[in-house]
């Protein structure tokens, strides 16, 4: 460190020096006086008086002469820094000409990787960095009492409290269908309360937001992406009407570009309602929760103060209600940005976030090596320019001076391929926005390039810089003076391109291994068997709120007159409702059970639907043990469940049937009987190992909408008559029926996206390392010219000096080879959630890419091998 | 004479060390000294230290520059000269002193006549 320090320090005068200079001269000044007034015929001691007394207050003089010194110095020293760097870039331009190919591969290499870089940051930037379209992001807080919701009354009290909160807000995500035109098309939107938009205080691009003087719920306002996607921009969108499910709603609003309220980042929103200021009894549910609650904090109030403020309102409501659950005592009070946002999707943030460390990673691997390769390439160019840096070092040029001079060249260099950079990866970045647009849920990305883009892209590009250009010229200028001069040497600089090598393969080897497993993985998701069958599978969405029905017993009619009208519809051969659609990420339920008449008293995990009699045999589950669920098991039967085989295996090693199991939902603590056992069927990605599960009867449990699965032996005969009974059912509303092996697509979306990326990083790593082997072995024949041809004068064949090349390539390709197959390896288990029935240490997919890497070393080395057989022994000998 | 005369301005002290040095050759502040004294007949009073504080000053705006150097007698010196920015600057400080100080000989001038 202190090396580089100095290295960077321009030759100046020091506070000591000015010091000693000024005292200096003040002691000509008085000398040179006392000498004529000396002469003058004064005594030397009047004489050395006078001069003093003549000359004033000396040592404060001599303080501020020296300030005006060192400021003086300082300006000196920017301006001679200012003119070195100068000319330095002058001298650059010069030389990145004369060197015009090999500038221009610098430059390409760099720009491919640093786009990869800077299109992931900018993943990053738009997930963690950017804070969210609102005024004041960091003063706004998510309140939680135990859980994620809250219940409507608890919202209420909270929203009472007036000391620590400006506003306290809720809003429930809804997904809808929306009729546009003949056709009806799923949307996602949030029903919001009344001060929403006022708490968060972004103001609409176009008519107005949701006011809290507004009553009707029948307002809506619509996000930018709606109105430009769905609506083609209508001007006159203001009053124009849609009609929804729930109600035909009228536009107020749209909302400015990237406006997605407080969904989670990412999450793209197509509309926002009011929430229905009446509540259905079972919203008023005090132990069922169901909004989430936002508030910003007041003037002064901390998170903290916040946090304290919600702790003592959950104490006061645990002691009004004692029915509540203890765990609202534990309130908190986060943020709405970087991590804090991702707490509205839960779990299925972190294999989003790991993606995107993923991502990270390998961009990082690919500049590296890009790195590696350009720093070979200087290493080759300083070598042929040991002449002329010697020359400079002979006539006097400071090696700090010299470094410096070739340090600038490679910042030059970066520069041009950062700037190359973001300008690919802004189309990079537009490509892959294309790509998600197709999954079932609105995402929005704001990947634009901001300052934090461009700092990240410009700090990357000067580390890139330093990371290849520091060695090779400090190399360069630790040159010997006298056997450069001779042109000779450069074993030094053979060593340091072997490292280069040796790693640009190592992590290459670890992009290719991971890409060829994330291309199998994608493979055997193609082929995994979900456990439930698409074909001929259409799903559409019920709700029973079409209706206005309100109680449970009038929706569990509804449900079962939707089901049982749709059975008797032309080809269908089988129909049943479910509330979560298997694989399609919208939405999952989850519960801790307790095992009822065996030793075990912990609480275990299960994934839990809740279906309609006739939905296994829809979607192709069979039924293992016992019998299906029935209508009759109604709300005041006793409560009936279905287990999958792996609970049934895990928790009563395969007799279910009669077992009892304890939960407690949002219905309450219940204890439910297993009467049945189906087969294990895929809940939430193709690569999840199952975990145990648990189906409950729609008619045991209230929810308010469902999925209906319909099974048809053809779908042109069924389809339309489907949509006709639905909107014969709930007239005028939207039907959006969608195939099921299209609503499950979405699963394959990780496997894909993972696949092509590693494989598009994976494959320009690769290509970097087969430019890397050839210029290095390439180097290495031209520079043992000479020995190569007193091999072949001593009798060596051209299979000889061949395989000699290769040999030595080879050796070298395998350095880094076995530790990049090592540490991938090991990598890749900590990716193992995005691998479908693949092991990181798959021996076919190891033996593969080691060979690929041979074959790709081989390959790169032929080339320069050939010409080192065709050496002439006696041009080679006469050239030394 | 009153006070007046007697403590410098600082603009009159650039003055009078840029106008000492307009000849070619450099020279040390010890002739600076001189020269002004000389040339002002011991009527400013203009101490050494001050002086020196106003050759740095300058210095540091890049009006004059400086080197070390050997004096007559082979003394270590340090040598001051105009730069041409010191030139160009003397030329306007010259320039407006002579108009100020025409402005107020008038004045004085026509004070005296009117008694």
């Amino acid at each position: 460190m202190k090396r580089l320090r100095r290295l960077f320090r321009f030759s100046s005068r020091s506070p000591i020096d000015i010091h000693r200079d000024v005292e200096a001269e003040f002691a000509f000044h008085l000398d040179a006086r006392t000498e004529t007034l000396q002469r003058e015929g004064l005594t030397a001691g009047a004489a050395r008086d006078q001069a003093r007394r003549e000359f004033g207050a000396a040592a404060r003089g001599a303080r501020i002469c020296e300030a005006y010194d060192q400021r003086a110095e300082r300006q000196r020293f920017i301006r001679s820094a200012i003119d070195d760097f100068i000319r330095d870039v002058q001298y650059g331009w010069r030389a990145m000409r004369r060197a015009r190919a090999m500038s221009l591969v610098i430059v390409l290499t760099l720009a491919v990787a640093m786009a990869g870089n800077t299109a992931v940051f900018a993943l990053v930037n738009a997930l963690l960095l950017k804070p969210p379209l609102m005024q004041e992001a960091e003063r706004v807080v998510r309140l939680q009492l135990g859980e994620s919701r809250m219940s409507w009354p608890n919202f209420e009290d909270v929203r009472s409290e007036r000391s620590a909160f400006l506003n306290v807000v809720a809003q429930k995500s809804v997904v809808s269908a929306v009729m546009l035109g003949s056709t009806s098309v799923r949307v996602t939107g949030a029903n919001v309360s009344p001060a929403y938009f006022t708490m968060l205080g972004t103001p609409a691009a176009l008519g107005r937001t949701l006011l809290p003087t507004d009553t009707r719920t029948d307002l809506v306002v619509i996000s930018d992406r709606f109105w430009k996607t769905r609506l083609a921009a209508d001007p006159a969108v203001i009053g124009r009407t849609l009609k929804m499910p729930a109600d035909t709603v009228e536009v107020v609003g749209v909302m400015p570009p990237g406006f997605i309220g407080l969904a989670p980042p990412g999450l793209g929103r197509d509309f926002w309602i009011g929430l229905d200021p009446r509540p259905t009894p079972q919203e008023n549910d005090r132990t069922r929760p169901h909004v989430e609650v936002f508030a910003r904090l007041a003037p002064g109030v901390s998170r903290d103060d916040a946090q304290a403020a919600l702790r003592v309102i959950a104490e006061r409501l645990r002691v009004q209600h004692p029915d509540l659950d203890e765990r609202i005592l534990s309130a908190r009070a986060t943020g709405v940005t970087g991590f804090d946002a991702f707490q509205g999707i839960g779990r299925a943030a972190l294999p989003l976030l790991a993606f995107v460390a993923l991502l990270s990673v390998v961009a990082g691997l690919v500049l590296l090596v890009a790195c590696a390769n350009i720093a070979g390439l200087l290493v080759g160019r300083a070598a042929a320019r040991r002449r002329e840096i010697a020359v400079r070092l002979a006539l006097g040029a400071g090696r700090g001076r010299l470094i410096r001079q070739l340090l600038v060249e490679s910042l030059m260099l970066a520069s041009a391929g950062a700037a190359l950079g973001i300008v690919l990866s802004i189309w990079l970045t537009q490509g892959a926005h294309h790509a998600v647009s197709s999954l079932p849920f609105p995402v929005e990305f704001n990947l634009s390039v901001d300052w934090r883009v461009l700092t990240y892209a410009s700090l990357l590009a000067c580390a890139a810089a330093v990371i290849f250009g520091l060695s090779p010229a400090r190399r360069a200028a630790r040159l010997d003076l006298v056997p450069a001069l001779r042109d000779e040497g450069g074993a030094a600089h053979q060593r340091f391109r072997h490292v280069l090598v040796t790693g640009q393969v190592f992590a290459c080897t670890v992009l290719l291994l991971w890409a060829a497993l994330f291309a199998r993985s994608l493979q055997n998701v193609t082929a995994v068997d979900p456990g439930f069958t698409t074909e001929n599978v259409f799903v559409v969405d019920v709700d029973p709120q079409d209706a206005r029905e309100r109680t449970p017993d009038a929706s569990h009619q509804r449900f079962r007159l939707i089901q049982e009208r749709v059975l008797e519809l032309p080809r269908v051969e089988s129909a049943g409702l479910a509330w979560s659609v298997p694989l399609a990420f919208m939405s999952q339920e989850e519960h801790g059970v307790l095992l009822l008449g065996t030793a075990a008293t912990d609480q275990r995990r299960v994934m839990a639907n809740t279906v309609s009699p006739g939905y296994f045999a829809t979607v192709g589950i069979p039924l293992r043990q016992g019998r299906d669920i029935a209508w009759t098991d109604g709300r005041t039967a006793a409560p009936v469940a279905l287990v999958n085989e792996t609970a049934a295996r895990a928790f009563w090693e395969g007799n279910a049937l009669g077992r009892r199991l304890r939960l407690a939902d949002r219905d309450g603590e219940i204890d439910v009987e297993v009467v049945g056992v189906v087969a294990d069927s895929k809940y939430w990605t193709l690569g999840e190992t199952i975990a145990p599960t648990l189906y409950r009867p729609v008619q045991q449990r209230t929810f308010s909408g469902m999925n209906l699965f319909v099974r048809t032996a053809n779908p042109a005969v069924t389809i339309p008559a489907l949509r006709a009974e639905l909107e014969r059912l709930s007239p005028g509303l939207p039907v959006a029926v969608q195939r099921l092996d299209e609503a499950t697509a979405a699963s394959m979306m990780p496997a894909r996206v993972a696949a092509i990326a590693t494989a598009g990083f994976g494959g320009a790593a690769m290509l970097l390392a087969v430019l890397g082997i050839y210029g290095l072995v390439a180097f290495s024949v031209t520079q043992r010219t000479r020995e190569l041809g007193v091999r072949r004068a001593i009798g060596a064949s051209t299979g000889n000096v061949v395989r000699l090349i290769l040999g030595g390539s080879l050796a070298q390709v395998s350095l880094g080879v076995v530790p990049g197959l090592v540490i991938g390896s090991l990598g890749a288990l900590a990716l193992s959630s995005f691998l479908v029935a693949i092991s990181p240490f798959d021996l076919p997919i190891l033996a593969a890419i080691a060979l690929a890497m041979l074959g790709a070393g081989a390959a790169a080395s032929l080339g320069p091998a050939i010409r080192a057989a065709r050496i002439d022994p006696l041009k080679a000998l006469r050239q030394g | 004479m009153t006070h007046t005369a007697r403590s410098l301005m600082q603009g009159t002290v650039d003055l009078l060390i840029l106008r000492a040095l307009r000849h070619e050759s450099p020279s040390h502040g010890y002739t600076v000294s001189r020269f002004v004294r000389a040339r002002t007949q011991g009527v400013l009073a203009l101490e050494d230290a001050a002086l020196y504080q106003a050759l740095h000053r300058l210095e540091a705006r890049g009006w004059v520059e400086s080197e070390w150097g050997l004096s007559e007698n082979n003394r270590r010196a340090k040598f001051y000269r105009l730069t041409s920015d010191g030139r160009r600057r003397l030329k306007a400080e010259a320039a407006s002193w002579r108009t100020y100080a025409a402005a107020i000989f008038r004045v004085l001038d026509d004070a005296e006549e009117a008694k």
